[in-house]
């Protein structure tokens, strides 16, 4: 077996599947550049969801043990703002490896077919 | 070489901050501060992004997580320029960015539209940064906008037929 496609399936098993959602992967890539911590008002902005769908991905990925949420006053009003900590952190840099792997694997998958194809 | 961090906390000093690195409100604060600094003329090279939570520097972000005292007691080697000092004067004149925000989100969000793309009109820019930053409240905008024009305001602008006018509206004031 080519050693990409093993490394691919091995580290898809050790993937938390619950964090593989678009907003989700989105709401972790985010919260990792974004040192400071990003507003829950921002994060509805950029990503362009409602309210509740947005609530519902933090939730989880704060059950999950990945964001901290802190309120913070911003000119006086209560405001909810996230960060990613260390596990949140680990946890995407486990999903970036994963998608680097899938890049080598179609990229390999692809040059082989157009091998074949112009032959 | 002065480095960036070090121009920043003269700024920061110079405008009379005491950023607090743990808490949002002063790293909130710094961050609008060096991205102003910058977009008005001081050589600082970090790199910022408007989108999210910005004007954002990643940049920024590491070097005072890693030098956190010193920015906090604002130790500093590097001495303002004449130029530094006329950016921050100009920062200075317009102290109530500093008491809202809100307020500074907005005119620091302008400022860099502005300089991304100087033939925005008004009404443009205060479209943009509702599509950008919805969050703001209109009053906010508004003065962002002004704020703004404030800070990038060269005295070149100053022809003798607005000096007249603005002289006629002094006189009124009296």
């Amino acid at each position: 077996m080519n050693d990409d496609v093993n490394r691919l399936l091995e580290s898809s098993e050790i993937l938390n599947s619950q964090v593989l959602s678009l907003t989700r992967c989105v709401i972790l890539a985010l919260l990792a550049y974004f040192v400071d911590g990003v507003q829950f008002r921002e994060l509805k902005a950029s990503l362009k969801i409602s309210d509740g769908k947005l609530i519902s991905n933090l939730k989880l990925l704060k059950k999950l043990g990945y964001i901290e949420k802190n309120e913070v006053e911003v000119d006086r009003k209560k405001i909810d703002v996230y960060s990613l900590n260390s596990k949140g952190r680990n946890e995407l840099n486990k999903i970036t490896q994963w998608m680097k792997i899938i890049g080598k694997v179609a990229k390999e998958g692809d040059e082989k077919c157009q091998i074949i194809l112009t032959k | 070489m002065p480095n960036n961090l070090d121009k920043v906390i003269s700024g920061i000093k110079f405008l009379g901050l005491s950023p607090n690195v743990h808490e949002y409100r002063g790293r909130f604060f710094t961050q609008k501060t060096a991205f102003l600094a910058k977009a008005l003329g001081m050589e600082i090279t970090y790199d910022f992004t408007v989108y999210v939570a910005g004007p954002y520097s990643r940049e920024l972000t590491c070097d005072y997580y890693a030098q956190r005292a010193k920015l906090e007691t604002l130790q500093t080697d590097y001495e303002l320029t004449q130029s530094d000092v006329q950016v921050l004067e100009k920062i200075k004149a317009c102290s109530d960015i500093y008491d809202n925000m809100g307020l500074m989100e907005a005119t620091s969000t302008i400022v860099y539209l502005k300089t991304q793309n100087p033939e925005l009109t008004d009404d443009n820019l205060f479209v943009r940064l509702k599509r950008l930053k919805p969050h703001l409240t209109d009053g906010e905008r508004t003065i962002g906008i002004t704020r703004a024009k404030e800070l990038l305001f060269k005295p070149e602008y100053l022809t003798e037929e607005i000096a007249k006018e603005m002289d006629e509206w002094d006189r009124l004031d009296n």
